[in-house]
């Protein structure tokens, strides 16, 4: 179980081939014990970092917001988090929100926060590779229930 | 009776249709517009009754008019009439990317630059909501595209559903609440509600998915929370003797039916869906103030019994009640009938407020958008019934 905030050093390739470094904190916050108020991860903190690490190496991190999903093995979406009304969630949301390279994330409930929703780039890259389908693109940006 | 329904094959994001064009979004970011009329004209003018055609499909509001619908009193005409529409159902009608091209007005980049979340067209402009902010372009001028590439910023939240009528823009912002975009003059006193800038005005801070018009007052739904009237009236002033539109209270779905649910309303109808019915109830904007009387009547519990998984949105046009659930749209039709589509949807659109679309029911499928149109509606006593709008003629 977690017990205290850590931050790691992620090494990224960017797309011309040069090498970057970010980080990404684990907090409580979002954890069981932390924020009753705040969306939770159920996945592990090594997890999390491995959504983040798969963000950032897609290419779904925009500027100081990112999106991440988590992919089984048959390519198909899996929980990993929960609201705080107990619904299950799949997407999740980065933000750097001191704009100083250093990321922390949540699981997005997109339908109650307008600014959970991934933007409609994200959601064609997801939907070009399959991940999710033009219904699910749609309504999320809706902000409505959809089977993901 | 059927609805007849028209197949487009394609990707597409979100469509609308006015004055005789049609609008596609496309998932690239396209926009087509297409002379609607004479993309039927030429695909099915040869196969589809001429008068079936253009009242189902371009002049929605041609059955409805007062000279008409006397006509259709009459027991043989309409049996004539039904029965020819009901033929035309059984056929399986379908527009291919060459028919559009062929009818082609323009096709373009999306003015907006995103997917929109949302759009609407009301007097020649089109609102388009991005991640932005709202955007308005001019649409159907005499420009070489269909949608004028000059596009004005008029506010810059992030919003998720509008609606458009007079010069007012009902706007639903999820968890930032409902806001009304006053372009050009407004009547009335609006000093309880909160000015967020030039002509934009905060009406409730309670959560909203999307926003109906129901005469001068606002029904929001949240997907995830309750719904509400913000209740507005008219008001002479003594001074002006002008009539003034004043913002009255906010009614709670809760009071409204006393129990709790999925609500949605429109015009004088305000529905709420629960486990097992629908109730509904005629909202009489004129009684918001009267103390003696209940502006609410209950009209009708519908039962839910052939509605299959959760409710996740509602609508309402003429023809009926429209019931969105995960994998399923369900139309509770004007004439009690039952009009299922058992297809999970993208995105569905009525045009209760256009002039000549009345009936149609836009829904985009996965890799489709198919053209329904309800024709039960023209036979129905408007009076009487308590699944869609009444319609009233408007004479212009």
């Amino acid at each position: 179980m977690l017990e205290a905030d850590y931050t790691i050093e992620i090494l990224l390739i960017t797309k011309e081939q040069k090498q970057s470094t970010i980080y990404y904190k684990v907090t409580l916050t979002h954890r069981r014990d932390g924020n009753p108020k705040k969306c939770i991860w159920t996945i592990s903190s090594e997890e999390e970092v491995d959504c983040f690490r798969q963000s950032a190496n897609h290419d779904w991190l925009e500027d100081t917001k990112g999106w991440g999903l988590k992919i089984n093995e048959q390519g198909k979406l899996e929980n990993i988090g929960l609201s705080p009304q107990n619904e299950i969630l799949k997407i999740a949301k980065f933000v750097d929100s001191s704009k100083n390279g250093e990321w922390h994330g949540y699981p997005a409930d997109y339908r109650r926060r307008t600014q959970d929703r991934p933007s409609t780039d994200i959601l064609i890259k997801w939907n070009t590779k399959h991940l999710i389908t033009n219904v699910a693109m749609n309504k999320i940006r809706q902000g409505k229930l959809c089977n993901l | 009776m059927q609805p007849l329904k028209i197949t487009i094959p394609g990707n597409f994001w979100d469509c609308q249709i006015y004055r005789g064009r049609l609008y596609l979004w496309y998932m690239d970011g396209s926009v087509g517009v297409y002379n609607w009329n004479e993309l039927l004209e030429k695909k099915f003018g040869e196969i589809i009754d001429p008068l079936i055609l253009e009242c189902a499909f371009t002049r929605g509001d041609y059955l409805y008019k007062s000279e008409v619908s006397k006509l259709l009193q009459d027991q043989d005409i309409k049996k004539v009439l039904y029965d020819k529409i009901s033929k035309a159902s059984e056929q399986e009608l379908l527009i291919n990317s060459d028919d559009l091209n062929g009818s082609e007005f323009s096709k373009q980049d999306n003015p907006a630059k995103e997917l929109p979340t949302d759009i609407c067209i009301y007097y020649n402009t089109l609102f388009s909501l991005t991640d932005s902010g709202i955007f308005s372009s001019s649409v159907h001028g005499q420009t070489k595209y269909g949608i004028s590439t000059r596009s004005k910023k008029l506010w810059d939240c992030s919003l998720l559903s509008i609606q458009a009528y007079g010069n007012k823009l009902a706007m639903a912002g999820g968890e930032e609440g409902v806001f009304e975009l006053h372009r050009g003059d407004y009547f009335g006193n609006l000093s309880n509600l909160e000015k967020i800038e030039n002509g934009i005005y905060k009406i409730s801070d309670h959560h909203s998915s999307f926003v109906n018009w129901s005469f001068a007052s606002l029904y929001s739904s949240s997907y995830v929370d309750s719904g509400f009237l913000a209740a507005f009236g008219w008001n002479k002033n003594q001074d002006t003797e002008k009539w003034e539109r004043n913002f009255k209270k906010i009614i709670p779905d809760s009071q409204i039916f006393e129990q709790s649910g999925f609500s949605w309303g429109s015009q004088e109808k305000i529905y709420l869906a629960n486990c097992n019915t629908v109730e509904v109830v005629e909202y009489v904007q004129s009684l918001t103030d009267d103390n003696e009387a209940n502006p609410f009547q209950h009209l009708a519990s519908i039962s839910l019994e052939n509605i299959y998984g959760n409710i996740i949105c509602g609508g309402i046009s003429y023809f009926g009640v429209i019931i969105e659930c995960e994998e399923s749209l369900t139309v509770l039709c004007s004439d009690y009938s039952l009009c299922t589509f058992s297809e999970p949807v993208a995105r569905w659109r009525v045009y209760p407020r256009s002039k000549r679309y009345e009936n149609h029911l836009h829904v985009i499928y996965e890799n489709k958008l198919v053209v329904y149109s309800f024709n039960h509606d023209y036979f129905i006593d408007q009076d009487q019934k308590n699944q869609g709008i009444k319609y009233k003629e408007i004479n212009n």
